[in-house]
């Protein structure tokens, strides 16, 4: 269906997507239609997400703007305990934001989220209590999020 | 004719089973309200087309659920048991887990597979939906707190309060709304898009529109190296033209305008031209106040700014107006602001001499 006017990166990211995937990332469209990504990160070693495997959604800008305009959503659906994901899968990220370009591809979205799992910024929190907790006790911070990755993303 | 009443996971007329709490037979849950005459009047009648919008109405608290609200988080959380009844094994963390959002996180999770794969499906269904535009738009009906998504005017309603008589079923109850919530759109796309937008305010961060003067400075160079755009991801062809930004990047321009039109970075390097409200400013009214110390800088600007996004910022206010406001694209059928014409009007024209000087800083 909605795949007849797909704009030709979308394409391209898509196939190199599929030809090169990132370390520890798959990401494959929707069949139904491309513009969704169904995507997979690893836990990154030596994170508190180490062995774990999270599950996020994208969906591709829609529109003409698609490629002037940051990619539309980006959202974990897999819980995570990390204080720049809230509760409903939300990335604060900058290149999400205020930092996006329209060179950044799926791709190095992807990695920068990977990197953000490696290195969680609590000074730039999305989820308050996580980042203060991140302050205050980063050691029970991490054994938390341990946890939860055991609980909630342990396993495909 | 008996009580009837409205299941809102459903979105049907139902006759609920009446036990210790009135639940709804087709997917037990308790989510019903006894429907008055009053508010739908010609109910039988609107039967028929209630139908085709259950895929609509479930839709909706996914809709929702990207606009990040915790509480709409709720409703989505429906959609995800509704699936589940498809195999009827959850019912008690239904009932049990309402108000409890570890079970919510729970279920979502062990749902997160099919949960990915079918509100993917559920945002095609309406997209597909959205597309055939139907005959009917008078499904709005005057019902509270409830979410409608009508396929046939295109129209998402989001509706606060209402009096719930469900006692601990109802979460929904004093919470909806709190957004004000009437969405009309021409289209899902650009509600999706907004939508998200709306999630993340974007395009009020990051780099202010560029100026026209600025994009028109753009020089046109000729590509003659082995070259690709990085916004397209394609290939320059050899001999094709190109426009350069002063960091020496260079982009269809095809692919540039449209960045320029709504930031000032260079899209590889961040490197800042100047940026409306900056500096000169002619063609934006309501700038004008900017506009003579801008004259007065406009050389001055331009470079060593690669990350000069403080600049960017003070001159915001200004640029707001004109800036599409996310949710303005529903109104006016996804248009971009009036700087598309201007703009792209002088894609070819270059006028090199105020991009050398943009160089030399």
């Amino acid at each position: 269906m909605a795949n007849s006017n797909l704009p030709r990166r979308i394409i391209k990211e898509t196939q190199r997507l599929l030809s090169e995937p990132a370390p520890g990332i798959s990401a494959s469209p929707s069949e139904d239609n491309m513009r969704y990504f169904n995507v997979m990160i690893l836990g990154p070693t030596q994170s508190p997400y180490e062995g774990s495997c999270y599950f996020l959604l994208i969906v591709e800008n829609v529109g003409t703007q698609c490629l002037t305009s940051k990619l539309s959503l980006v959202r974990f659906l897999t819980k995570i305990y990390h204080p720049n994901i809230d509760k409903l899968g939300r990335i604060c990220l900058d290149i999400l934001k205020d930092k996006w370009s329209p060179a950044l591809q799926i791709r190095t979205v992807l990695l920068s989220i990977q990197a953000l799992l490696s290195a969680p910024n609590p000074d730039d929190p999305l989820s308050e209590n996580i980042a203060k907790h991140w302050k205050t006790n980063e050691a029970e911070a991490v054994e938390t999020a341990k946890e939860w990755t055991r609980l909630y993303a342990s396993g495909a | 004719m008996a009580a009837r009443y409205w299941c809102y996971q459903c979105s049907q007329v139902v006759t609920p089973i009446m036990e210790a709490e009135i639940k709804c037979p087709f997917c037990r849950g308790g989510f019903i309200e006894e429907m008055s005459n009053g508010t739908r009047d010609s109910a039988p009648d609107m039967d028929s087309h209630i139908q085709p919008d259950r895929a609509l109405s479930l839709w909706a608290p996914i809709l929702l659920g990207m606009l990040g609200n915790p509480r709409r988080r709720r409703r989505l959380r429906r959609i995800e048991f509704e699936e589940e009844d498809a195999e009827n094994s959850d019912g008690e963390a239904r009932h049990g887990g309402d108000t409890d959002l570890d079970r919510e996180l729970e279920s979502i999770i062990r749902n997160r597979r099919r949960n990915s794969a079918s509100i993917v499906q559920l945002l095609q269904g309406v997209r597909e939906r959205m597309a055939s535009e139907g005959e009917n738009s008078e499904n709005d009906r005057d019902r509270d707190g409830v979410i409608f998504i009508n396929p046939f005017n295109q129209t998402i309603i989001v509706q606060g309060s209402y009096d719930s008589n469900q006692g601990g079923q109802n979460r929904n109850s004093d919470r909806i709304g709190s957004i004000g919530d009437y969405f009309i759109g021409p289209g899902l796309d650009i509600l999706l898009q907004h939508l998200a937008v709306a999630q993340n305010d974007p395009e009020r961060y990051g780099t202010p529109p560029a100026q026209v003067e600025a994009i028109m400075a753009l020089p046109t160079v000729k590509i003659e190296e082995n070259l690709k755009c990085c916004v397209c991801m394609d290939d320059f062809e050899a001999g094709s033209e190109a426009r350069e930004m002063p960091c020496k990047h260079k982009f269809h321009s095809g692919c540039i305008l449209p960045w320029l039109e709504i930031h000032s970075s260079c899209p590889v390097c961040r490197y800042q031209i100047p940026a409306v409200g900056q500096k000169l400013n002619s063609e934006r009214p309501g700038n004008n106040s900017n506009r003579r110390e801008s004259e007065s800088n406009v050389h001055g600007r331009g470079s060593g700014e690669g990350e000069g996004e403080g600049d960017g910022r003070s001159g915001r206010s200004g640029r707001r107006f004109s800036f599409p406001w996310p949710f303005n694209g529903l109104f006016t059928s996804g248009s971009q602001s009036g700087r598309g014409n201007s703009s792209s009007s002088t894609a070819s024209s270059s006028q090199s001499g105020n991009a050398s000087q943009t160089n030399e800083n």
